[in-house]
């Protein structure tokens, strides 16, 4: 690892002109951060560790809904009352990433921030559409774990496990730069890299994540979700499910997204509008399962993966609707 | 030496680095050189306004470990766990895969169990860390460490450290877990020599003997 | 001098001497009082010590040499891929008459060591074997537990249990014990059947969403020892005992069992005994491989043991103007031949010596006995449960039965198979390495995709352990380091084909090879797979 100074700004502000100046990336825990500057796929001179920063840590709740500060470590999201009542697919996804040392240390901010794991990416010497240069190596290499939807230009998968979970409740990211505020829906966060294939999510320079708000209006109680690891102690999904039915107490309102199957959380209105045709019986279960591959472009090794969101869709339904594994 | 509660850094150190601001212009130079001079390549603090910028030069840094403080110069840079074992000789902590996936430098902090790999250093500043030179000693020994002689929860012992600490985090938080909730413990703590099984069990006997 | 994590003390030495150059070997020590972890990566020096102790030399000050983990990965050497074709032929009564193999292992860059062994675990009739070892650009092979076995061992039992399928009423146990006429096997076979549920009911072949299933397969070690070693035991006057060999300990508990077998022959507790390793300035022993530590150190151990309590008892003899072949020492005491304590305890007894100490340095034989029985056996069982929606195994439970000889510690024994059948089960489900089509590279050297089973995925495995004795040398030892890892990848597979109805002939059994071979024997008989078809 190549010695770099160590800024310590101690508002938003100080952090922001920190980074419009020299373009040096924010460190919250540093769990991905540091991984990547010790493979040397980042070097920078200088980080900015935005953890003396007042007010963008902790668990808080007002009309609005739950506000998660982007500093709040992963665990204290899990176990937090007020998600595992209102939001508890967020908890759930949550308890099942990464390991305990892991959630310990790393924030919810820096968890839908996190760099994609495409193992071209990670490792110095791929030049490739993501990092700047052009092409992608997976497409034609090693793909197991890629994306299968939306994969043309780059075929990362997003990383985070609350991401999918996030956009399914509607979640707003408060964004904050030196030239104010924005609120950006979960939804259009995650940025694809048609729109821009360097980008993971929509911050410009200077903007730092401060909060997630978790709408009040999207507590939801029929939930479901499901997740395929190969390794069940601490390993990435292969792909996850997320339902949820008569979002916020709203009669056939519901939200399916998909997790891990593409560069963003994929949301499948195709699918939600099967839910919305009537009760979750065996006959809708099956049309799910037919139409959950649809649009699906699956590389030479991940064809797998439409098979396995068939099955997990299954199960996510019939967790949301009250149903035994069948 | 009194810290400072903004930068978490002792107030000491911050003199020095105002004192020392006409070395601000050859910063690049003195970062090199002056490696005695802690913050030498320091920006300086105008009352808050501008923040503390330090390294990539060493600096002092004052890490509460195992119930005393420990002082260290070293660059801002360096990770919590080459802290402890480059510049503390706190060897017990061990470096595996130094990528957070292994759970061998596992250490807590307070109370809370982290991958000291994945952290700077300067991060644990104002936080009471504990390794497992502060869990027990050779010749006194944890309940949870008796019981993983016990138990034989140990071939090469490399990953040993790490589980102990993990196991130590679980008990205190739960005295009594079952066997799910000792394996979820311990999920981050991998061991190539396949002593998982003896591991669980010595959390049992420890936790039956209401040890930690 | 230098301090190594190696597998073999006195083979790192003789490397670093010739690196070095004109050094005699004897002027060079190499210290390891512990190892950490080695499967079979660490018997030689490699590059990375031979390249620390020449930069050392050179600069004229201490190097410390340091492997991170992609280095590891990368340089350090790799456990050999095989792959292999069986065709086997078998009568209708069940008796295999001819197999042929052909196997293609990666060495590397290097030749040997990627062969697949297989043909000595049951009567295969007429035997065609060729291995072939294929060169590779990717980095060079080292041994891994027990080289050459579990790929072997992967192929064959899936091959017994085809074979045993294609003949009316026989079901895979029975048919491996009609080929199989190792003595001890027979009868570990009836006790995996029945600890691992063999007979019960399950939900198999694919026929609910989440599927179980059974699997067996069998090892076969040879780990008498052999070799030469020599252990030096000191009882000093003041009642200290000392035993000392400068070989190494890599996690498998060598250093507490040659303790117990000096403190078990002198009389004494074990806590009375220190013990002392990892010096190439002590005797010399053997290298931990071939899972024959054990096996070679505790003869040389029980020898100087004996001779030093002898020439102990001689003095108290002399002394007292006792009959020195009617004492020995039992708990401590010195005690007659009837049992009688004579009133002496060890450390009073060891007071009445005119010198300081007495020292002796035994060889082991340099071969074994006859003995009855020149292999350990072994049988291990799988349970499986497979996701069908997913494609995630999970192994529930591993039995295994394996004779080691006399135990000596059953604890650390009986961690040893665990370990084993631990990184069987990765080694089946998980383990691979991902190398780059395009440039070769390997894109999983971490810890992160080069998976590694962890605490939630471990099964619950039962361990029995024979004790067997086989007459081989004074203390009967069977190593007990690699055979248990032979068989385990197989068993799993074995169990996996009968919970999904269908066989991979692959490892790691991952969801993704899963999936695809659910998808291959529900597509429509003849119909190919279209291209682009949604499965
Ligand atoms: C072994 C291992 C297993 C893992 N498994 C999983 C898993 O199963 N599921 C999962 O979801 N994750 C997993 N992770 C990833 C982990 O969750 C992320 O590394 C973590 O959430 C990142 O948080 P952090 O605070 O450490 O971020 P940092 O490493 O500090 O930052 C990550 C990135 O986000 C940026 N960033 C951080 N905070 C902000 C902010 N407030 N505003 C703007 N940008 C910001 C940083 O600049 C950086 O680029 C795993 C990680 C490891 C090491
Ligand atoms: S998937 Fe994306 S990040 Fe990976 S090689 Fe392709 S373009 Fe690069
Ligand atoms: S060394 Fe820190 S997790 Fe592996
Ligand atoms: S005891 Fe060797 S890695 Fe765990």
């Amino acid at each position: 690892m190549k010695p770099f100074q160590v800024a310590l700004p101690s508002t938003i502000d100080q952090a922001s002109k920190l980074q419009l100046k020299d373009a040096s990336p924010f460190m919250a825990a540093g769990t991905d951060l540091l991984v990547r500057i010790k493979d040397y796929v980042t070097v920078p001179d200088m980080i900015i560790d935005l953890k003396r920063i007042d007010g963008i840590n902790g668990i808080t709740s007002d009309d609005r809904g739950v506000w998660l500060g982007a500093l709040t470590r992963m665990h204290d999201v899990a176990v937090s009352e007020k998600i595992q009542q209102g939001y508890p697919a967020l908890a759930e996804t949550i308890r099942n990433a990464a390991t305990p040392q892991i959630r310990n240390m790393a924030t919810i901010g820096g968890n839908i921030c996190q760099q994609p794991r495409c193992w071209y990416l990670r490792h110095e010497g791929y030049s490739c559409a993501k990092n700047g240069g052009s092409g992608c190596w997976a497409r034609d290499g090693e793909n197991e774990f890629h994306a299968i939807f939306g994969n043309k230009v780059c075929a990362v998968v997003q990383p985070s496990n609350a991401a999918p979970v996030l956009v399914a409740y509607g979640a707003v990211i408060e964004v904050q730069g030196s030239d104010g505020k924005r609120e950006i829906p979960a939804g259009e966060f995650f940025v694809t890299p048609e729109q821009d294939p360097r980008k993971d999510v929509d911050l410009t320079s200077g903007e730092l994540v401060t909060r997630i708000l978790l709408p009040a209006e999207n507590r939801t109680t029929r939930w479901g979700y499901s997740e395929a690891r190969e390794k069940q102690s601490f390993d990435w999904a292969l792909a996850s499910v997320t339902v949820l039915l008569d979002r916020g107490g709203r009669a056939g309102e519901h939200r399916v997204v998909l997790g891990a199957v593409s560069p963003v959380p994929l949301r499948r209105k195709d699918l939600e509008k099967i839910l919305a045709g009537g009760a979750v019986d065996g006959d809708r279960i099956s049309s799910l399962k037919k139409k959950v591959g649809e649009g699906a472009t699956p590389l030479s090794g991940n064809g797998y993966k439409v098979q396995m969101l068939q099955g997990l869709i299954g199960k996510a339904v019939r967790q949301a609707s009250g149903q035994k594994e069948g | 030496m009194a810290m400072n509660p903004e930068s978490g850094l002792p107030d000491e150190q911050r003199e020095k680095v105002s004192r020392r601001t006409f070395i601000k212009g050859a910063s690049a130079v003195a970062a090199v050189g002056v490696v005695q001079i802690p913050g030498a390549a320091a920006g300086i603090d105008k009352a808050g306004v501008e923040p503390d910028i330090l390294g990539p030069g060493p600096v002092s840094i004052r890490l509460r470990v195992n119930r005393s403080d420990l002082d260290v110069e070293a660059p801002p840079s360096t990770t919590l766990l080459d802290l402890l074992r480059d510049h503390h000789g706190l060897t017990g902590t061990k470096r595996v895969c130094d990528r957070g996936s292994c759970g061998a430098c596992t250490v807590l902090i307070d109370g809370r169990v982290v991958d000291s790999c994945s952290m700077l250093a300067i991060d644990a500043i104002g936080s009471e860390i504990t390794t497992i030179e502060g869990i027990g000693t050779p010749e006194n020994l944890s309940d949870l460490q008796q019981a993983f002689i016990e138990t034989d929860a140990l071939q090469c012992g490399f990953c040993t450290p790490g589980m102990v600490v993990s196991c130590t985090a679980l008990l205190e938080q739960n005295p009594s877990p079952d066997r799910d909730q000792i394996r979820q413990g311990i999920a981050g703590n991998i061991c190539r020599c396949g002593t998982y099984q003896n591991v669980i069990e010595a959390v049992e006997y420890a936790s039956r003997k209401g040890g930690k | 001098m230098c301090w190594a994590s190696t597998q073999a003390t006195f083979g790192f030495r003789g490397e670093l001497s010739s690196s070095w150059g004109k050094v005699n070997a004897s002027e060079c020590r190499v210290l390891c009082e512990y190892v950490g972890g080695g499967f079979g990566s660490k018997f030689s020096a490699g590059r990375e010590g031979v390249i620390g102790a020449l930069l050392a030399k050179q600069a004229g000050v201490p190097v410390k040499m340091l492997l991170d983990r992609s280095g590891e990965q990368t340089s350090a050497g790799n456990r050999p891929d095989s792959l292999q074709k069986i065709r086997m032929g078998v009568n209708k009564d069940g008796i295999i008459q001819a197999v042929q193999i052909r196997s293609w292992g990666t060495p590397g860059t290097g030749t040997g060591g990627a062969g697949a062994h297989n043909d000595g675990i049951y009567k295969l009739g007429e035997v065609d074997k060729v291995e072939y070892g294929v060169r590779t650009n990717c980095g060079g092979a080292r041994a891994h537990r027990a080289p050459g076995w579990p790929q072997g061992s992967f192929a064959l039992e899936q091959m017994m249990d085809m074979a045993a399928a294609s003949i009316e009423g026989i079901d895979p146990i029975e048919f491996r014990k009609k080929n199989d006429d190792h003595p001890i096997r027979g009868a570990e076979y009836d006790i995996a059947r029945e600890r691992i549920g063999w007979d019960n009911d399950r939900i198999r072949g694919g026929a609910g969403s989440i599927c179980s299933g059974v699997g067996m397969a069998s090892n076969l070690w040879f780990s008498a020892g052999g070799g030469g070693a020599s252990a030096l035991v000191r009882i000093a006057k003041d009642g200290a005992v000392e035993i000392r060999n400068g070989a190494q300990d890599i996690g498998t508990g060598t250093r507490t069992v040659m303790g117990m077998v000096a403190a078990e022959e002198l009389g004494i507790p074990l806590e009375m005994v220190s013990t002392r390793i990892g010096d190439t300035n002590d005797p010399q022993g053997p290298m931990s491989g071939g899972s024959t530590t054990i096996g070679t150190l505790t003869p040389a151990a029980r020898l100087a043991a004996h001779y030093a309590k002898k020439e102990l008892l001689a003095v108290v003899a002399e002394r007292k103007g006792w009959d020195p072949t009617d004492l020995d020492i039992r708990a401590a005491r010195v005690i007659k031949n009837d049992g009688s304590d004579t009133g002496l305890s060890f450390q009073e007894a060891c007071a009445l010596m005119d010198d300081d100490a007495i020292e002796v340095l035994k060889a082991r034989p340099r071969r074994n006995y006859a003995g009855f029985s020149d292999t350990n056996a072994g049988v291990q069982a799988a349970e499986v449960e497979v996701d069908m929606d997913t494609g995630v195994v999970r192994v529930k439970k591993v039995v295994a039965v394996a004779d080691a000889g006399k135990l000596i510690n059953p604890l650390t024994a009986e961690s040893q198979v665990r370990g084993g059948v631990t990184q069987g089960v990765s080694y089946a489900l998980h383990e691979r390495r991902i190398m780059d089509r395009q440039k070769g590279r390997m894109l999983n050297d971490d810890l992160e995709n080069y998976k590694i089973l962890g605490s939630v995925d471990c099964p619950e495995i039962d361990v029995v352990l024979i004790d067997v004795y086989n007459g081989k040398s004074n203390t009967q030892v069977m190593g007990l380091g690699e055979p248990p890892i032979v068989a385990t990848a197989a068993a799993v597979a074995n169990a996996v084909a009968d919970a999904i109805g269908t066989r991979i002939f692959e490892i790691p059994i991952t969801p993704k090879k899963v999936l695809e071979a659910i998808a291959k024997k529900n597509a429509p008989a003849g119909g190919k797979t279209k291209k682009g078809a949604r499965l």
